[in-house]
């Protein structure tokens, strides 16, 4: 089984596809690993290129994820700790007073695609459950709105942390519809991300730049 | 869709008989996607789409309440109507000017399906995401539907109807715009209701104001007055209001 086939189906969607070759592939002797590192991670990268290419739509997109998702399942009890997937442990929700949430469950299929394991709060959630979620260990939170009535309550979310004395533990994300780069600045996020991929690609700069501070 | 010259409309009420026409190539554009590209490259989400439109249509409650108000003045950027209510936005005076009556109006198509959206999403998104494009299709079509109704109605008595417009629009803060509706209508009635955040509840729910009068309005699109129109992959550049003639395509 090669690993660009494997490649190549994720990145077309190629949900059953992969549902038969990654076990296939570790049937012959290819390691955990090297199937997430060399195939599935890498796919979902050149997934999230061509949607910020604007050659890939949401829904293809979404396949994408699913696909790696299904390879991902038969990986994970098979990856030891020192192979562990995760890319770092991110806490995403909806802020308190919006009801929306499929742009946030977009964002948190593309984080998992490329190896972060992420909890999903939900929608309309109080600061507090974002403080604890740092408390808990959670090296970056997502605070998503639809809404310029809700937007404000990310920079009351961003206080909380501050009021709580965890703000510097944790890389705190913005994005919605109404949200700027300049907004997010603005209330004191350290990073805004205008759609799925992008909060991928921005994340994972963030944490490193926190790593190497 | 232009309808049959339906009975005359009271002042004000629900309308809650509807038949929304939803194809495949609607659900895809409600998800961001060029029906055209994904038939060629995708065709599983051509399939996604018509099991969508096929699980989808039995979960809608479409129901419009409406309340058609005379225009007493437009002042500037403020809209006054009968009995007191006024609507503030330099939308009236762009957009209204010619505006005899106005029809406020709140469209649902009920909360099932966005509940069945948010059962099945985490289990299989690709589904989840389609119903749901599915449902912001189906409100579309209703608010078509709805302005449809009240233009062909115009349209028989020789007169015309605007842009609709609605609370969110560049230039009518949401919040502002929504309780300025809202406080006219019996909406609860449809089972929508407003949350303190202005989002209505159920989410797959639309409000907006309509002009009426013996003069054409200025013709647009809806999508012609949001700040997202630069970058927004959900628009419909086919569907246009206002003007001599309407013409939608879905």
């Amino acid at each position: 089984m090669e690993l660009k086939k494997i490649f190549d189906d994720v990145v077309n969607g190629e949900i059953e596809a992969i549902e038969a070759e990654v076990p296939a592939a570790l049937a012959e002797g290819v390691s955990p690993d090297v199937l997430l590192n060399q195939a599935l991670i890498p796919a979902m990268a050149e997934v999230g290129r061509l949607f910020e290419a604007k050659e890939y739509y949401i829904p293809e997109m979404l396949l994408s994820a699913q696909a790696m998702q299904t390879g991902l399942a038969f990986l994970r009890p098979l990856l030891t700790a020192s192979q562990s997937t995760s890319a770092g442990k991110a806490v995403f929700g909806t802020v308190k007073g919006d009801l929306h949430d499929i742009g946030k469950n977009l964002v948190i299929m593309m984080l998992e695609g490329a190896g972060f394991e992420v909890t999903d709060l939900g929608v309309d959630v109080h600061p507090d459950k974002f403080v604890q979620a740092v408390r808990d260990g959670a090296q970056v939170i997502g605070l998503s709105a639809m809404l310029t009535t809700t937007m404000p309550n990310m920079a009351v979310t961003i206080d909380a942390l501050k009021a709580a004395g965890v703000r510097d533990q944790v890389v705190v994300m913005v994005g919605g519809a109404p949200l700027t780069e300049a907004y997010a600045a603005e209330i004191g996020a350290d990073g805004f991300s205008a759609n799925a991929s992008a909060a991928v690609r921005r994340a994972k700069e963030l944490l490193a730049a926190r790593q190497h501070a | 869709m232009v309808s049959a010259e339906p009975r005359p409309l009271a002042l004000a009420g629900i309308l809650d008989e509807w038949s929304l026409p939803i194809d495949v190539d609607a659900v895809l554009r409600g998800q961001g996607a060029d029906p055209a590209v994904v038939r060629q490259r995708r065709p599983a989400l051509v399939t996604t789409a018509q099991r969508a439109i096929d699980e989808g249509l039995p979960l809608l409650r479409p129901a419009v309440a409406y309340r058609q108000l005379p225009v007493e003045a437009l002042r500037h950027e403020q809209l006054r109507l009968a009995g007191g209510a006024v609507i503030t936005s330099p939308l009236m005076a762009q957009h209204l000017a010619p505006a005899e009556q106005v029809v406020l109006m709140v469209c649902t198509i009920g909360p099932a399906l966005e509940q069945r959206v948010s059962e099945i999403m985490r289990g299989n998104p690709s589904f989840g995401l389609a119903l749901d494009g599915f449902g912001s299709m189906a409100v579309e079509a209703l608010v078509a539907a709805a302005c449809d109704r009240f233009e062909t109605q115009a349209a028989a008595q020789g007169g015309y109807t605007s842009i609709p417009l609605s609370p969110g629009m560049i230039g009518w803060p949401v919040d502002v715009g929504q309780r300025q509706i809202f406080s006219q209508m019996p909406a609860a009635d449809i089972g929508v209701s407003l949350l303190d955040s202005a989002q209505m509840s159920p989410r797959k729910s639309s409000s907006l104001v309509l002009g009426l009068g013996p003069r054409p309005f200025s013709e647009g699109r809806a999508c012609d007055f949001c700040s997202l129109r630069e970058t927004c992959r959900y628009q419909d550049q086919h569907a246009h209001y206002g003007g001599q003639r309407r013409q939608l395509r879905l």
